[in-house]
C-alpha cells in the first residue's frame, strides 16, 4: 500500500511534477470510493495492493492533499472504532432530526450506465439507446473519419480527431453527428449536431446534450439549429468521452439499457 | 457455523457489552452473534477482536438498512449515528458546541447522500467521511469569518468578494507548512505568474490544490469556474511547472534532503 497518511502536500506537489500519471478522478469521485477503499483496507490485514479497481483511487490520493486528509482521518476514526478507543460522552445534546420527516430526496436525474457503455465500446459499437429514449454516443478511433459530412453545419477550421454519425437508417427521424476537433496540443472541442426529419421542425433548440469525459459531466442545450459545442476538453480524455442526447419525449429516469446499440 | 470454534453463547457474551456500551439497539446481541457466526472467520490470535470487527461490519448493514426505512427504526438509526459521530467529533475537536454542530451537519449529509453508499458494510466509513466533510467545511467557514472580521474595513475600499480566494489578489499565505522550501516554491511560482499573467488561473489551480489543500469543488468556487475546468487548468498548470528548471531543482533538493 502506498504511504499516503504521512505525505505532506508539498511532497505531493513534487510527485505531481515528477510523474506523468494522469489523475482520472475528481475529489467527489474519489470520495465516493473512499469508504469502500478504507473498509477494504481494514478487512485486508496486509493492506490493499495494486488491484485494478483501486488504482485510480490510489493515484488520486497520491496527488490530492484534500482527499489524503479525508482518507487519513477516516482511517484513524475507523481504526479507533475497531479498538473501541474513543470514549463515549456522558450526555448527548438533543439532535434535531426533523429532517427525517421531510420526503426522501429526489433521485439523481439519471445514472450513467458506464459498465455497459464500456462493454459496447470494447465491442466497437458507437451508440446505444436506453429504454427511456436517451441516446449514448461513443467515439470511434481516427480511422472511422472517412467522409467529411461533419463540416456541413460547423464552421470549424480545426482538425477532427474522432466522429460518430447516426443516420436516419440507424435512428429513424434523426441524423445525429458528434465530432471532436483538436483546438490545441492539449485541448479539443466536441460538437454535436442534430437533424430532425419528418415532421421537420423549425426550431431544434432546448434539447439536452451531456458530455461525460470519464471524470466530470457538462450539460448544454441545443441552439435553434440543433447544435451544441463543448470547449476545453482535455485531449487525454478522448478515449473516455460519452455524449448523452435526451431527445424530445425521452424519460430522464429511464433504465435499464435496451441493447439497441449498433455500429 | 462453518466450523467456527466459538459458540453462540461465547459470541453473545462478547457482543452484549459491546452493544450496550455503544447503546446500539438495532440488533440484539443474540441476532448479531448468529450473523457473526454465519460468516467464515479465519483462525486468529485475537478472536475477540475479529468478532467485534465482523460485528461492526454487520451492524453497519443493519444501520444502513434502518436509515432507509421509515418510522421509529429510522429515527433510532439516526440517533445512534448522531451519538457515534458526536463522540468522535468531541474527542477530536474538544468542544461540545463545535462537535454538536459538525455532527448535525454530518447526519444531514448522510441523509442527503445515502443513495451514494455502494457497500452497506462500509456505512460507518461513509458516515465518518461525512463527519470529516462537515468538520472541514465548518472550520473553513469559521476561518473565513475570522479573516473577514479581523481587520477593520477600509471605507475607501469596495466590499471584498466572498470567494474563498480572490484570483486577482496576491497569492494568499500558505496554510499547511511554513518552511523555507514552501516559501521558495511560492516565490518561484509568483515569478512565473508575473512572467505569464494569463496563466495565473492555471498556477492558482495548482497552488490551491497542493499548498492550500482545497478540493476540486472549492477550487472551482474560488476561481469562479466549474470542476471540469479546474481539471483542465491544473493539468495545464502542472505542465508549465514541469518545464521550469528552477522549480524542478527545488524539488530535487527536497527529495535529496
Amino acid at each position: 500500500m502506498k504511504n499516503k497518511q504521512t505525505t505532506a502536500p508539498l511532497h505531493q506537489l513534487g510527485r505531481a511534477l515528477r510523474t506523468q500519471i494522469e489523475d482520472s478522478l475528481t475529489c467527489d469521485q474519489c470520495q465516493a470510493f473512499l469508504p469502500d477503499y478504507v473498509q477494504a483496507e481494514q478487512e485486508t490485514r496486509s493492506g490493499i495492493g495494486q488491484e485494478q479497481q483501486w488504482v485510480a483511487v490510489q493515484d488520486h490520493l497520491a496527488l490530492c492533499p484534500y482527499c489524503t486528509a479525508a482518507y487519513a482521518q477516516v482511517q484513524e476514526w475507523l481504526s479507533a472504532s475497531l479498538h473501541d478507543a474513543t470514549p463515549s460522552a456522558v450526555a448527548y445534546p438533543a439532535f434535531d432530526l426533523a429532517f427525517l420527516e421531510s420526503p426522501a430526496s429526489a433521485a439523481p436525474p439519471f445514472a450513467w450506465p458506464f459498465a455497459l457503455l464500456q462493454k459496447r465500446r470494447q465491442q466497437g459499437e458507437q451508440w446505444l439507446q436506453d429504454t427511456a429514449g436517451a441516446l449514448y454516443l461513443l467515439f470511434a478511433p481516427p480511422p472511422a473519419l472517412a467522409g467529411a459530412g461533419w463540416a456541413v453545419k460547423s464552421a470549424a477550421d480545426t482538425t477532427p480527431l474522432a466522429r460518430t454519425v447516426l443516420s436516419e437508417d440507424d435512428f429513424p427521424g434523426w441524423e445525429i453527428e458528434a465530432t471532436v476537433f483538436a483546438t490545441s496540443a492539449d485541448l479539443c472541442r466536441v460538437e454535436v449536431s442534430l437533424y430532425a426529419f419528418a415532421p421537420l421542425p423549425d426550431d431544434l433548440s432546448g434539447i439536452g446534450i451531456t458530455l461525460h469525459d470519464g471524470i466530470t459531466e457538462r450539460t448544454a442545450l441545443t441552439d435553434a439549429n440543433g447544435l451544441v459545442e463543448f470547449d476545453a476538453v482535455l485531449r487525454t480524455r478522448l478515449d473516455n468521452l460519452i455524449v448523452r442526447v435526451d431527445l424530445p419525449g425521452s424519460d430522464q429516469n429511464g433504465s435499464p439499457i435496451n441493447t439497441k446499440g449498433a455500429q | 457455523m462453518n466450523g467456527h470454534p466459538m459458540t453462540l453463547a461465547q459470541c453473545e457474551s462478547i457482543l452484549l457489552p459491546f452493544l450496550t456500551g455503544h447503546d446500539w439497539q438495532l440488533l440484539t446481541a443474540h441476532a448479531l452473534a448468529i450473523r457473526v457466526l454465519a460468516r467464515p472467520l479465519p483462525p486468529s490470535e485475537a478472536p475477540q477482536a475479529d468478532v467485534i470487527k465482523s460485528a461492526i461490519n454487520l451492524y453497519c448493514e443493519a444501520w444502513y438498512t434502518a436509515c432507509r426505512e421509515s418510522g421509529s427504526r429510522r429515527t433510532r438509526a439516526y440517533t445512534e449515528l448522531a451519538h457515534y459521530l458526536y463522540d468522535r467529533a468531541l474527542h477530536k475537536y474538544g468542544d461540545r458546541e463545535v462537535a454538536q454542530e459538525i455532527t448535525h451537519e454530518a447526519i444531514l449529509l448522510v441523509a442527503q447522500q445515502l443513495d451514494q453508499v455502494q457497500n452497506p458494510g462500509a456505512f460507518l466509513a461513509f458516515a465518518l467521511l461525512k463527519l470529516w466533510n462537515a468538520a472541514t467545511a465548518y472550520f473553513r467557514q469559521r476561518d473565513r469569518q475570522v479573516r473577514r472580521t479581523q481587520p477593520l474595513p477600509d471605507p475607501t475600499v469596495e466590499e471584498q468578494p466572498s470567494d474563498l480566494v480572490d484570483p486577482q489578489a496576491p497569492l494568499p499565505g500558505l496554510v499547511t507548512e511554513s518552511n523555507e522550501l514552501e516559501r521558495q516554491v511560492r516565490e518561484r511560482i509568483d515569478a512565473l505568474i508575473a512572467a505569464a499573467p494569463r496563466a495565473r488561473s492555471q498556477f492558482q489551480a495548482v497552488l490551491l490544490k497542493f499548498l492550500h489543500g482545497y478540493s476540486d469543488a472549492e477550487i472551482a468556487e474560488s476561481l469562479d469556474t466549474d470542476v471540469a475546468n479546474v481539471h483542465v487548468l491544473r493539468s495545464c498548470g502542472l505542465n508549465r511547472l514541469r518545464t521550469d528548471g528552477a522549480l524542478r531543482q527545488l524539488f530535487e533538493e527536497m527529495v535529496l534532503s
